[in-house]
């Protein structure tokens, strides 16, 4: 009785958890670190070198087999504008899906798994610059760590060229937001 | 408890989607039956068991999924084919057209959005099969003018867009505006409808812009109609609260129904999206092969726990194991394909009452006769035929089969005769599409391929070449080619659409008394015999049937033409693309030893230059996860044993890249 009791109680706690919290595995790219909420993340994965696809953008590496379906590769670090770097042990390729697509994205490490109470995450909306961070979401405050939080579908559009160009002149503001964020934190 | 009712409400939308799909097919099925009994009477008999099925399976299922409307109408369908199946009844011409008629209806009915708009339309039937019944014995030759003394007249007044009209559409909706189809039932008692629906044209003005009405405004006083349709063209979707004051326009309406404008081409393709019902055998011959696969699990399992690596016996005993596993695969790999097969009258019953339509709005009289109605075809490939084949025919009414006069003078019968027959020819599909009309006039294709340029006056072209220039595009996109040889309106899309499915077209013609086009089109798309290439240290396929050869060639022998790379192989020009450079790959390559793949482009050829030949192999495509989006150049993915990917070439694409520039 009193262990159906206690089962009962962390039900309930897990229930309330998520009510006011998301779970996130946190990765780094550069030298930012990225949140991505845990539950549309299907795997984490050994770097392999994909098949490379012709004409395909640059931050596309290329496929992979996952599972027996064939899934695009993107290079977080080229998505983001960052200059390429060599492979290095702790590379992984995060396989996530959104609305049906399934995507692997190739990152520096993964760090942890990570609750972000909601009333740490300030969205992205509130930056004056938002025209030109609108593939960023939001930013979540993780202790003395700022954790940025995506628009997956934003990043995991291949097709919508301008997009891609307003990110890659974005990545360059965004930086200044964060470290005057930093500054003033 | 609000939870419940959304699950509740989830299984009916997909038990719905279910039901509507496969009612859909039914509706087809019966559509071809009427019309096959519409040119021969006495086949009723023969039909007739189907029939009463298809409408006792259609009233059943509406009644589970709710749709009680349809259910009591076909209810009354099921009543009169039960009269018919009791020989109390003969169909036969205006009942037809009748039956037809509600048919069309239905389909309506199962493809608007609202279905609760639509039911009046149902709903009219209801007494139209009750009078049906109660005219049994007598004559019903003048059933159909008693009946519409109190019922409005189905006759269909079909609106049909010109091109022009139909582009307006396409921009239109392109720009996110929106286009309404507005069909208006005047009640039968309204004296002067011509003068109401003017009325309703002018008030609906003040809510966008017309762009076509059926009868047309000009017309509107002269004829005599019950049922008014028409085009509206909004800056934006119309509120609930407009469409309200769009539906109480007219005082005289029964029943106005606004729908978006979908174009007819579009309806067909979403038709069948998705869902494939399996016979039950197909699933029983699969149950029985994993059956063979656990047994041979066992017993590989039980050699991995019992047996010792260093024994001979393990080790043979393991290598047969493995051989029965790769001979059950194999069979598992053609049952499991087999599942999507399909017997090629699902495609065939498609074209029936549209081949009815275009021979009436052509003037001619058209029968056709559809054999090796059982073959199987991938039910994608069923998908990707329906526009090619309905192109084919349309050519044949219009241009292929002469006017009744015309028929008559020169002692044919009157009736038109198109011959459909699908037969399996090894790993591929055959369908010959044959009409009995005035065939292709060889002089006048060669006449004007000279003129369009794409022959010179000098050349030699054989009798198979020259009909073979009706698929090229400079000569049958130009509206003249039409009137002249009568035939070539967009045979070259025809021709893409075939060979996108790696099959191919050919035609043959006997001047003045027929024209036949062969399809041979590969039986599944799923599976390809591939050749393996390498390039930049990745593997690439190359489907079989595009290569013509393999050569082996030193970098000396190719020529700079205009900036382009060729190869002279006497009498030929054969334009080369090194696949390396088009890819941006780095490649190595050794001068002395160049290895090209050529390809087979119609009656010329292109070399591909690739790094490395490997060989042949059976590869099983996949579809890139949709993530990617469009890739160009290549036609898909395979997995090879060793869990690398080799991409799949897209050869028409590249070819046609080079070819065309």
């Amino acid at each position: 009785m009193a262990r159906n009791d206690s089962t009962i109680d962390l039900l309930n706690l897990q229930f309330t958890d998520t009510e006011n919290e998301q779970q996130y595995m946190i990765f780094m790219v550069g030298n930012e670190e990225y949140g991505l909420e845990v539950l549309k993340v299907q795997e984490i994965i050994r770097y392999l070198v994909p098949t490379k696809i012709p004409h395909a953008p640059t931050y596309v590496e290329g496929v992979i087999n996952f599972r027996g379906e064939v899934i695009p590769v993107l290079n977080m670090r080229k998505r983001l504008g960052l200059p390429d770097k060599e492979e290095n042990e702790f590379q992984v390729i995060i396989v996530t899906e959104v609305n049906g697509k399934i995507m692997g994205l190739t990152v520096d490490r993964v760090l942890d798994i990570a609750n972000i109470p909601e009333d740490k995450i300030q969205p992205a909306t509130d930056f004056k610059t938002q025209e030109k961070t609108r593939y960023l979401k939001a930013m979540g405050k993780l202790g003395e760590r700022l954790i940025l939080l995506l628009e997956m579908d934003k990043i995991m559009d291949l097709n919508d060229e301008k997009l891609v160009e307003d990110m890659l002149v974005s990545e360059e503001k965004t930086d200044v937001i964060i470290s005057e964020e930093q500054n003033s934190g | 408890m609000n939870k419940l009712k959304e699950d509740s409400y989830k299984i009916d939308a997909e038990l719905l989607s279910i039901f509507i799909n496969e009612a859909k097919e039914l509706i087809e099925r019966l559509v071809f039956i009427l019309l096959q009994i519409e040119q021969n009477p006495d086949r009723q008999k023969e039909f007739i068991n189907e029939m009463f099925r298809i409408a006792h399976n259609i009233k059943g299922s509406a009644g589970i999924v709710g749709l009680v409307e349809l259910k009591d109408v076909v209810h009354e369908l099921e009543n009169l084919f039960s009269m018919v199946r009791d020989n109390k009844y003969v169909l036969k011409d205006k009942v037809i057209d009748l039956l037809l008629e509600f048919t069309d209806d239905v389909t309506a009915f199962f493809e608007g959005d609202n279905k609760n708009n639509l039911t009046p339309y149902l709903n009219r039937w209801i007494p139209i099969f009750k009078k049906l019944r109660e005219e049994k014995g007598k004559e019903n030759q003048d059933v159909k003018d008693k009946q519409f003394n109190v019922l409005p007249k189905p006759e269909s007044n079909s609106l049909v867009l010109t091109q022009q009209q139909k582009e307006t559409v396409a921009s239109w909706q392109k720009a996110g505006k929106s286009v309404y189809g507005i069909n208006v039932l005047f009640s039968t008692e309204t004296v002067f409808p011509g003068a109401s629906a003017l009325i309703f044209y002018n008030e609906l003005q003040n809510f966008g812009g017309i762009l076509a009405s059926n009868p047309p405004k000009e017309r509107l006083a002269e004829e005599d109609f019950f049922e008014y349709k028409v085009v509206l063209l909004c800056e934006k979707s119309l509120s609930p609260d407009e469409i309200k004051k769009i539906e109480f326009l007219s005082l005289d309406a029964v029943k106005v129904n606004i729908r978006k404008w979908v174009p007819r081409e579009e309806q067909h393709v979403s038709a069948t999206a998705g869902t494939i019902r399996v016979e039950a055998e197909k699933i029983d011959k699969l149950i029985n092969q994993m059956g063979k696969v656990l047994t041979l699990k066992t017993s590989l399992l039980h050699l991995a726990q019992k047996g010792s690596y260093q024994e001979k016996a393990t080790w043979e005993q393991l290598g047969k194991t493995l051989q029965e596993l790769d001979q059950v695969y194999n069979v598992l790999q053609t049952d499991i394909l087999e599942l999507r097969m399909v017997p090629i009258k699902q495609l065939f019953s498609r074209f029936p009452k549209s081949i009815r339509d275009m021979a009436k709005r052509c003037g001619k009289k058209v029968e056709v006769q559809f054999h090796g109605e059982e073959t199987e075809i991938d039910k994608q490939i069923v998908e990707e035929l329906i526009d090619p084949l309905t192109h084919l025919f349309r050519n044949a009414i219009d241009h292929g089969i002469e006017s009744i006069e015309e028929r008559v003078k020169v002692g044919k019968d009157p009736k038109g005769k198109i011959i459909v027959e699908a037969r399996q020819e090894g790993g591929y599909i055959i369908i010959r599409l044959t009409d009995d009309g005035q065939g292709l006039d060889m002089e006048k294709i060669r006449k004007k391929a000279i003129l369009a340029g794409t022959i010179t006056e000098q050349d030699q072209l054989s009798r198979q070449e020259i009909l073979d220039l009706i698929f090229t595009p400079g000569l049958s996109t130009t509206e003249k080619v039409s009137d002249l040889s009568g035939r070539g309106v967009g045979l070259d899309i025809v021709k893409n659409a075939i060979q996108r499915l790696r099959g191919s077209i050919e035609v043959n013609t006997e001047l003045g008394k027929s024209t036949t086009f062969s399809l041979k089109i590969p039986l599944t798309l799923a599976i390809i015999q591939s050749f393996m290439v390498e390039l930049g240290g990745q593997i690439f396929g190359i489907p079989v049937n595009d290569i013509a050869q393999n050569i082996v060639i030193k970098e000396d022998e190719i020529h700079d033409v205009n900036g382009k790379k060729v190869y002279y192989r006497y009498p030929e020009v054969i334009p080369l693309i090194d696949l390396g450079e088009k890819f941006n790959f780095v490649c190595e390559k050794n001068p002395e030893q160049l290895r090209i793949v050529i390809i087979n482009y119609g009656r010329s050829h292109v070399g591909l230059i690739v790094e490395e030949l490997l060989g042949l192999e059976e590869v099983m495509i996949k579809r890139v996860n949709k993530a990617l989006g469009t890739t160009p150049d290549i036609a898909g993915a395979s997995l090879l044993g060793s869990g690398d990917i080799a991409l799949i070439i897209d050869t028409q694409s590249i070819v046609d890249s080079v070819v065309r520039i």
